[in-house]
């Protein structure tokens, strides 16, 4: 008797894992989907009608955090350089060099994708699943209107545009204003770690991380949308899909992040 | 125009049912919950029981939703709650699909918008604060209008309306019938589709044919 209840349990830990992986990858199956569909359609941004709300997502996405980017990457700046002050003195060049790999290869796209996923990601997701639950994606296929064309292509494109310009910006905040704070606080000379920022900034190094600014931007973009219009016909699922939009957002940048790191840097 | 053909729905059915062009023809329903199947079955959102729907000689339910509601480029629908996008301004909601399917600039409707929504009760200054609304500040009589105007400045061929009297009084639903009628009359071989609760509102608007929505159980 214990033996087949054990038994059981065991076998319903198993069901919820197996189909736990068939959920999480239905949503992975889905997601790619509504992304090529997306991606097909990226031309009907040149229509008139749709460029304000392109332009709209830019504002809400991109310019409003150009503040607290700003704010963050000085932040960051300081403490790297603080950091390298203090495990290996005061050594400019090389403190140029790990602003440059940390900074530019992976902190700055990185960082402008969480900040996006904290403020944008939950956002969209829950205005189109309050769309979704108030029917207002049917009205607009009653106007003749795809949803997919006039909601999601903008919302995707102007995630990936407002990353994209983001992570420069977070970058020169992060190197710019650490170096000139760092040369307040801790006394290191400017010229000197200028010196060697540009010894090993290059084209490629720039190109990795603006690469990696667009990916996530596009997954961002596209996995809020897909949770978003996963909403049945209950706002009380808002909630639901808008954390599942957030977490699947951070899960697929770090990994992306891993892949497009060791296939740029390793390979 | 429109075309049933053994429409069986959660809430009514069977319906076999032709529109031709230059009709006016009214579905009457027993309730609210009926109309919004009747309203979502016709607009391609709910799919049948059982039988077809074509709109404009397109059968909404054979093929890829995208190329089925192309046709809606040419229908106007009129939901009974207005039918507008929450996130877009009053304004911004009209002009919608005139922009999205005609490429019009806001000027080139302006004039119209303001000319229908003057012969609906809504001019001058209070006109622009409006305009100016998002549509969940605006009671529900106010976003039906929006709906409305929207629907007319594309000048469709076929209207589909959706319960468009309910909670008005006598003279903003004579008014409404007047603006209704006259904007079936101006194009020649446009039909109107009216889903309706009561007979009222049927003879109000001059409905030439009806059909009965009949529940699909009926009690007994």
């Amino acid at each position: 008797m214990i033996q087949s209840v054990s038994m059981m349990v065991q076998v319903d830990y198993f069901e919820r894992l197996g189909g736990k992986a068939i959920r999480k990858a239905e949503s992975v199956r889905g997601i790619a989907a509504l992304l090529v569909a997306a991606l097909r359609r990226m031309p009907v941004l040149r229509r008139a009608s749709i460029r304000p709300v392109l332009y709209r997502q830019i504002y809400f996405t991109g310019i409003e955090a150009f503040s607290i980017i700003a704010v963050m990457g000085v932040l960051i700046g300081i403490a790297i350089i603080t950091q390298v002050t203090n495990l290996a003195g005061l050594n400019p060049l090389l403190i140029g060099k790990i602003l440059v790999w940390t900074v530019v290869r992976e902190l700055g796209p990185i960082f402008a994708a969480i900040i996006i996923i904290a403020r944008s990601s939950s956002a969209v997701a829950s205005e189109l699943g309050a769309m979704k639950a108030g029917k207002e994606i049917d009205r607009l296929w009653s106007m003749g209107i795809d949803p997919l064309e006039y909601l999601i292509v903008p919302r995707i494109a102007g995630s990936a545009l407002s990353l994209f310009i983001l992570t420069f910006y977070f970058q020169v905040a992060a190197v710019a204003g650490g170096l000139v704070l760092s040369s307040l606080i801790v006394n290191t000379p400017i010229i000197p770690q200028l010196q060697g920022i540009f010894s090993v900034l290059g084209l490629f190094e720039m190109s990795i991380s603006l690469v990696k600014s667009v990916v996530f931007g596009i997954v961002i973009g596209t996995v809020s949308c897909y949770h978003g219009l996963s909403v049945k016909q209950s706002i009380t699922e808002i909630p639901q899909v808008t954390s599942r939009a957030v977490l699947q957002s951070l899960t697929m940048m770090f990994v992306l992040n891993v892949v497009i790191t060791v296939f740029s840097f390793l390979w | 125009m429109v075309r049933l053909n053994g429409l069986v729905t959660e809430s009514f059915g069977p319906v076999s049912v032709e529109v031709g062009h230059g009709e006016t023809f009214g579905f009457q329903t027993e309730s609210e919950y009926a109309a919004g199947v009747m309203m979502e079955t016709l607009t391609g959102s709910l799919r049948p029981e059982a039988g077809s729907v074509e709109v404009m000689g397109r059968d909404l339910y054979a093929v890829e939703r995208r190329k089925a509601m192309e046709v809606f480029r040419n229908v106007g629908v009129v939901w009974s709650d207005g039918g507008l996008i929450s996130n877009l301004k009053v304004w911004e909601n009209i002009a919608l699909p005139a922009m999205y399917h005609e490429g019009a600039s806001p000027a080139s409707i302006e004039g119209r918008v303001v000319e229908l929504l003057g012969t609906l009760g809504i001019s001058g200054s209070y006109a622009e604060a409006y305009l100016s609304r998002l549509p969940g500040l605006l009671p529900r009589h106010e976003r039906r209008i929006a709906g409305l105007v929207r629907a007319m400045v594309t000048e469709p061929g076929l209207m589909i309306y959706e319960d468009v009297f309910d909670g008005l009084t006598p003279y903003e639903a004579g008014r409404l019938a007047g603006v209704i009628v006259e904007f079936h009359q101006a194009r020649a071989g446009r039909a109107s589709v009216f889903v309706v609760k009561d007979w009222d509102s049927i003879d109000l608007l001059g409905v030439t044919r009806t059909v009965e929505l009949l529940p699909k159980n009926p009690r007994r």
